[in-house]
């Protein structure tokens, strides 16, 4: 799916201890949990 | 594979997958989660909700994950910035802010923003970033780690029970200031709008606790004067708008702004926010253990302490709760509590102990600067006054709601329904359930006459549950139905996961009933049926995707048993935890006098977990309940830590 509709498809992760910050696909975080492979609604 | 929404949904599918079961509130491990959902920034009616998540030290007797949900304007300004979610861990070495502005992210110092109030905070990050920039922040109660800490935003809007403002002040982070120019695409934009058209003309007549729009309350009207939306994207009214309330009494000087509803009129109406048990229950049971009537300090004086726990960043429970409490203790000796006498009908005791719970100032500050129930713990007090705290805090350490004894009234069958939303969740489950008891509010006058509606018509209501269940019989009074009234529960929560992951309003959704634009149309109407579907046929359109009712409910009940597999894999949580609450159900309902005993409650549970696919011995799910949710790696975790169900 190249398109999200609904989601805007990003989690913004923030270590607040180190300053760290990470973008996140949502697509590719936590086993796919809305759009990925194997989902039956893509 | 599975899939979880959004908001809460999202929120647990993580906690399941990072949250080590040894993770404390306060620990650099725990997650600090603010989740927007698919319908957060669209045009869905009461779509400006956020969900935050997280381990909440206000929990009791044991911290655990949990959640809480507010309205306002930040969630969906957050998917504007070009996210769907922030998630916080770590903890700071000092105070600091997220500025979050179109996809960018900086960290900064909070120096000036160290010790303000709530509102304060949100107008100096206005000013300094925008006045389009929306904020959420804890006042001086989270900075101190107060478990009664809020997280705070607008003029009331707040996560307040679940304890995470605690969470936000351990983290050091005082706020979350962002502002975005994006917007959320639509897959179908024509019919998406149509539907966004038709769900609003379901709703007009206000959150559904009463048929149509009434004067009886000011948060029961749609938007009109003195009325306030209290989040964005809401057709409604919900919220009263209080302007120039002074505050040189509280902190700092000047005067706020200050929107309230539900708890928060407790300190302006008193009596009217709460209900007195019938007479008969007085005589005849301990009447310690019911609420007192509120003390109304009216508008002035009330609005003035109102704006003193949004601003210190505390919750609503002080004057519903604590208020009662107190005069438990007076009515039974305890005049004083380390050195602070109790005066619960004087103002100026308000403000001094919301105060000194703030800023946790001498023992008695630093005592309930704990939820109550750790409180009592430390002090030594008569047993009946003990009782009364867990009277008014009877499961989680979490403040009496809607369960028809210490506070509102609820009679049969609706404090059945409560009850098991209550024993089942992981906080004040009434939070994210006000549809399930909201339905009193169209009940025939009852409570003399403080509650319900004098134009009830009780077949027009079965018929439309009937419409949408295929039975009445989880609406019908007394014990009777025991499956169906169980059944309705589960579907009720499974929506209120969805609820929490899409995200909507639980005074709106999910519709079973039908608001009218006035009596008239009330009276005249025919059929009082909601749209159960109108969560479905919202989402669709809006992503594309093929998605009917029953993959919402189906999606709902997933993320429920996530939800009980992190519980059971981290907490133990089991049939015995479930049961701790049963006590407070063996005094009468306030109006009804309808009661149980342990007999019947095991019957009613009994009942619930078959229904639920969990085993009745230890209230776990099944390995083929999981598998059918689509949650075969869970079900394989919780074997190989032998927490599975054995059914």
């Amino acid at each position: 799916m190249n398109q999200m509709y609904g989601w805007v498809g990003k989690i913004l992760r923030v270590d607040i201890g180190t300053g760290e910050v990470k973008k996140r696909k949502l697509r590719n975080m936590c086993l796919n949990i809305l759009v990925g492979k194997g989902s039956r609604h893509v | 594979m599975p899939e979880y929404i959004g908001g809460k949904g999202i929120a647990t599918r993580i906690a399941w997958n990072e949250l080590k079961p040894d993770t404390g509130p306060y620990d650099p491990e725990n997650m600090l989660m603010f989740m927007t959902g698919p319908f957060t920034g669209t045009l869905v009616p009461t779509s400006g909700r956020g969900s935050v998540c997280g381990v909440s030290p206000r929990i009791y007797p044991t911290p655990w994950f949990t959640y809480g949900t507010m309205g306002g304007d930040w969630a969906a300004e957050l998917k504007y910035a070009g996210f769907d979610a922030v998630i916080v861990k770590g903890n700071s070495s000092k105070l600091v802010y997220l500025w979050i502005h179109d996809g960018e992210v900086d960290l900064l110092d909070a120096k000036e923003i160290t010790g303000l109030d709530t509102f304060v905070t949100q107008h100096h990050l206005k000013e300094k970033h925008g006045n389009r920039t929306q904020v959420v922040c804890v006042g001086p109660a989270g900075e101190n780690r107060v478990l009664w800490s809020t997280i705070q935003h607008r003029l009331s809007n707040s996560i307040g029970d679940a304890g995470l403002g605690a969470v936000m002040g351990a983290k050091k982070l005082k706020a979350i200031a962002i502002r975005g120019t994006g917007g959320v695409k639509i897959a179908k934009p024509d019919e998406f709008i149509q539907i966004c058209h038709e769900m609003k003309e379901m709703i007009k007549g206000g959150p559904t606790n009463y048929p149509y729009p009434t004067n009886d309350l000011p948060y029961r009207n749609p938007i009109g004067p003195g009325n306030q939306q209290c989040s964005h994207g809401c057709p409604l009214g919900c919220g009263k708008l209080y302007k120039n309330v002074p505050a040189g009494i509280t902190v700092g000087s000047g005067t706020r702004n200050m929107m309230s509803h539900c708890e928060d009129l407790a300190f302006i109406y008193g009596e009217s926010a709460t209900h007195y048990p019938t007479k008969e229950i007085m005589d005849n049971y301990d009447s310690d253990m019911y609420t007192r009537e509120t003390k109304a300090f009216g508008d002035r004086i009330g609005t003035e302490l109102q704006v003193l726990c949004e601003g210190l960043g505390l919750t609503s429970a002080f004057p519903i709760n604590f208020y009662p409490w107190f005069w438990v203790c007076i009515e039974n000796g305890v005049t004083e509590i380390e050195g602070v006498k109790l005066e619960p009908e004087d103002p100026h005791f308000w403000f001094q102990f919301m105060k000194t719970v703030a800023y946790r100032e001498g023992d008695f500050g630093e005592i309930f600067a704990e939820d109550l129930m750790r409180a009592v713990d430390q002090l030594d007090l008569p047993p009946i006054v003990k009782k009364a705290a867990k009277f008014q805090f009877p499961m989680w350490g979490q403040p009496a709601h809607r369960q028809g004894r210490a506070y509102e009234s609820q009679p049969s069958p609706i404090w059945i329904n409560t009850m098991l939303h209550w024993i089942i969740d992981s906080r004040d489950a009434m939070a994210s359930h006000h549809q399930s008891s909201f339905v009193v509010g169209w009940f025939p006058p009852h409570n003399e006459g403080k509650a319900g509606t004098p134009d009830s018509n009780m077949e027009k209501i079965q018929a439309a549950y009937k419409k949408a269940f295929g039975t009445t019989g989880g609406m019908e009074p007394g014990f009777e139905n025991i499956d169906d009234k169980t059944r309705l529960a589960i579907w009720q929560d499974n929506r209120a996961q969805i609820k929490d992951s899409l995200l909507i309003c639980d005074w709106v959704f999910p519709a079973i009933l039908h608001t009218f634009s006035s009596r008239k149309e009330y009276l005249e109407a025919e059929d009082y049926y909601g749209d159960i579907d109108a969560e479905a046929k919202l989402l669709a359109p809006l992503t594309g995707l093929d998605i009917d009712t029953a993959y919402i409910d189906k999606a709902g009940d997933r993320i429920r048993n996530l939800d009980r597999a992190i519980h059971i894999r981290n907490y133990d949580r089991s049939r015995e935890i479930d049961s701790t609450g049963e006590w407070v159900y063996e005094y009468p309902e306030k109006s009804d006098g309808t009661k149980l005993d342990m007999k019947l409650f095991n019957t009613i549970l009994d009942s619930y977990y078959k229904h639920r696919g969990w085993d009745k011995t230890t209230g776990r799910p099944t390995r083929a309940k999981l598998e059918e949710l689509g949650l075969k790696e869970v079900a394989e975790e919780l074997v190989r830590l032998d927490k599975i169900s054995k059914m």
